[in-house]
C-alpha cells in the first residue's frame, strides 16, 4: 500500500509539473517551421 | 501498407476490440479499475484542465486576436450565420441528447433527493445536467476546432492533430515522435468514443422497439439484430461519395429531434416546462463557471463515486470526441473570425442544450413530483427506456417512439460514416480524400468496437472503456493550447 501511495503521489506531482512544462514550452524560443 | 501510423492505429484498436469480444468482462473490469484509480487521484487535474480551456478560449475571443480570420484576411464565411449555428447544433445533437434528455436529470435527482427536499433536488439535478453538456464541453470542442482551423486555414498546415506541434516546434526527432504519438492517441480516442456512442444508440433503439411492440426481456438478441441492421446501413455510404447525402440525413435527424422537443413542450405541461427551462437557464448562467472548479473533495464516498461516474466521465468523453467534432466544426467555419468562432461554438449549442434538458428534464420531474407515475423506478431499472416511458404518457406515443428510433438510427449512421472519414484522414497524413479501402476498414473497426461495448451489456461499462481511451488526450489539448498561443503571439509581431 505504501508503494502504491508513493507511486500515486509521484504521478500527481508529475501531472502538476506538466503545467510547468507547458509554461516552459510557451516561453522557449522556437522558429516558425 | 507503408504507413506505420495507420497500421499501428488499426492494430491497437483491433486488439482492443478483439480483447473485448473474447473477454468482455475482463476488458470492462480492467478499464473500470484503471479509470477509477485515475479519476480518484487526478480529478483535480481534469477539472482544472476543462476550466482552463474554457477561460482561455474566452480570453482569446475577447482579446485583439479575436479579430483574426480563420483563413486569409479577405476570406468571408462559406455559410450564413444561421445555417452555421444549425450545423453546430447538429454536431452536438448526437444520439446522447436523445438518450439522456430525461434519464440524466432524473438520475441525479435520485441521488440528490436523499439529501434535501424534492424541489431543490430537481433544480440541482437540472443544473448538473446542463453543466455536463454546457460551455465546458463546448469549450473543449471550440479550442480543438480552433487549433485545427487556425493552423489549417490560416497557416496552411495539414488537418492533423499533430500539425500545430510540428509547425511550432519544428521537425526535430522528438517533436516528430511526439506528433506521431499524439495522432495515434487522437485516433484511438475517436475510435473508442464512437464505439461507445454506437452501443448507446443501439441500446436506445432496442428499448424503443421493445416499447413500440410491447416486447419484454428481448435481451442481447434484439440489440445484436439492431447492430447488424446498423452495419448494413453504414457500410455502403463508405464505398460511394455521399457527403451531401450524409448532410441531408443528419439534418433530417435534427429536424425530427427538434419536432419532438416542440411536441413535448406543446402537449406536455407547458407552463411547468417553461418554468423549468427559465430557472435552469438562470441557475446555469449564475453558477457554471464556479462549478467547473468543484472536485467534491470534502464529500463522502457516495458523492465521490457519483462525481467520477458522471462529471469526470463526461469531461473525458468530450475530450475523446474533440478531434472528431473539432475537424467538423473547423471545416464549416472557414472565413469566420476567431471571436465569432469561439463565441458561436461555445454559446450557441449550450443555449440549445439548456432548452433541450429543460424540456425533457422538466417533463420527467413533472411525472416524479406531480403524478404517481413510477418514473424513478424506470430510471433505476431500465435507463435505456426512460425517453420512451415519458413519451408513452403523451398523445401519439407510437408515432413519437418511432420518431426517436428513427432519429437515433440516423444520428448513428451519420456519425459512423463521418468518423470513418476523419479516422481515414488522420491515419493517412491529413489526406482530405482518404481511400475507400481505408474508410471501410475503419468502419468495420468502429463496428467491432461498438459490438464489444454492446456485449459488455451496460452503459456503465461503456463509459469506463471510453474514459480509458480518452484520458491521455487531457495532456494533448493543453499542448495544443500552448501551440495556439505561441502562434498568435507571432501573428502580432508580423
Amino acid at each position: 500500500m505504501m508503494l502504491m501511495d508513493l507511486i500515486d503521489t509521484l504521478l500527481n506531482m508529475t501531472v502538476f509539473g506538466f503545467f510547468g512544462f507547458l509554461l516552459w514550452l510557451y516561453f522557449i524560443e522556437t522558429e516558425d517551421n | 501498407m507503408s504507413n506505420p501510423l495507420l497500421v499501428t492505429a488499426m492494430l491497437l484498436t483491433g486488439a482492443i476490440a478483439l480483447w473485448g469480444i473474447l473477454d468482455t468482462e475482463g476488458l470492462a473490469q480492467t478499464a473500470d479499475l484503471l479509470v477509477s484509480v485515475q479519476f480518484a487521484s487526478r480529478d483535480w487535474f481534469i477539472m482544472l484542465t476543462v476550466s482552463a480551456v474554457l477561460i482561455l478560449s474566452l480570453i482569446v475571443a475577447v482579446s485583439p486576436y479575436g479579430r483574426l480570420r480563420l483563413g486569409k484576411d479577405d476570406e468571408r464565411p462559406e455559410f450564413s450565420t444561421v445555417s452555421w449555428l444549425t450545423m453546430l447544433f447538429a454536431a452536438g445533437m448526437g444520439v446522447g441528447l436523445l438518450y439522456w434528455g430525461t434519464a440524466e436529470p432524473v438520475s441525479h435527482y435520485l441521488l440528490l433527493v436523499n439529501g434535501g427536499g424534492p424541489e431543490d433536488a430537481a433544480a440541482a439535478a437540472l443544473f448538473l445536467t446542463n453543466f455536463h453538456w454546457g460551455v465546458h464541453a463546448w469549450a473543449i470542442y471550440a479550442l480543438t476546432g480552433l487549433v485545427i482551423a487556425y493552423f489549417g486555414f490560416r497557416l496552411g498546415c495539414p488537418s492533423l492533430v499533430s500539425a500545430p506541434i510540428i509547425k511550432i516546434f519544428g521537425t526535430s526527432r522528438i517533436t516528430v515522435a511526439a506528433g506521431w504519438v499524439i495522432d495515434l492517441l487522437a485516433i484511438v480516442a475517436i475510435a473508442i468514443g464512437l464505439g461507445g456512442s454506437v452501443a448507446m444508440g443501439v441500446f436506445q433503439i432496442k428499448a424503443g422497439i421493445d416499447a413500440l411492440f410491447g416486447l419484454e426481456e428481448t435481451g442481447l438478441g434484439l440489440a445484436l439484430v439492431v447492430f447488424a441492421v446498423l452495419c448494413l446501413a453504414y457500410l455502403p455510404p463508405l464505398l460511394v461519395e455521399l457527403s451531401k447525402g450524409m448532410a441531408v440525413l443528419s439534418n433530417a435527424a435534427m429536424a425530427i429531434a427538434t419536432a419532438l422537443l416542440l411536441f413535448i413542450l406543446i402537449t406536455g405541461p407547458t407552463a411547468f416546462i417553461m418554468g423549468g427551462v427559465v430557472q435552469a437557464f438562470g441557475d446555469y448562467a449564475g453558477n457554471s463557471l464556479v462549478h467547473g472548479f468543484r472536485t467534491f473533495t470534502f464529500m463522502d464516498s457516495q458523492v465521490e463515486d457519483w462525481f467520477q461516474d458522471w462529471t469526470l466521465t463526461y469531461m473525458v468523453w468530450w475530450l475523446a470526441w474533440a478531434p472528431f467534432v473539432g475537424v467538423f466544426i473547423a471545416r464549416i467555419s472557414r472565413g469566420r473570425t476567431i471571436r465569432e468562432f469561439i463565441l458561436g461554438v461555445i454559446l450557441g449549442p449550450t443555449l440549445f442544450s439548456i432548452l433541450w434538458f429543460g424540456v425533457f428534464g422538466s417533463i420527467g420531474f413533472f411525472a416524479a413530483l406531480r403524478t404517481d407515475l413510477p418514473i424513478l423506478d424506470v430510471v433505476r431499472d431500465n435507463v435505456d427506456g426512460v425517453t420512451f416511458f415519458v413519451l408513452d404518457q403523451l398523445p401519439l406515443a407510437a408515432l413519437t417512439t418511432a420518431m426517436v428510433v428513427c432519429a437515433a438510427f440516423l444520428f448513428l449512421v451519420t456519425s459512423v460514416v463521418s468518423a470513418s472519414f476523419v479516422l481515414g484522414m488522420f491515419s493517412t497524413g491529413g489526406n482530405l480524400d482518404p481511400p475507400r479501402r481505408i474508410k471501410l476498414v475503419w468502419g468495420v473497426l468502429l463496428g467491432a468496437l461498438g459490438l464489444v461495448m454492446i456485449l459488455s451489456g451496460s452503459i456503465d461499462a461503456v463509459r469506463s472503456i471510453i474514459a480509458l481511451g480518452a484520458l491521455p488526450f487531457v495532456f494533448v489539448i493543453l499542448i495544443l493550447a500552448v501551440c495556439l498561443l505561441k502562434a498568435l503571439k507571432r501573428e502580432q509581431l508580423q
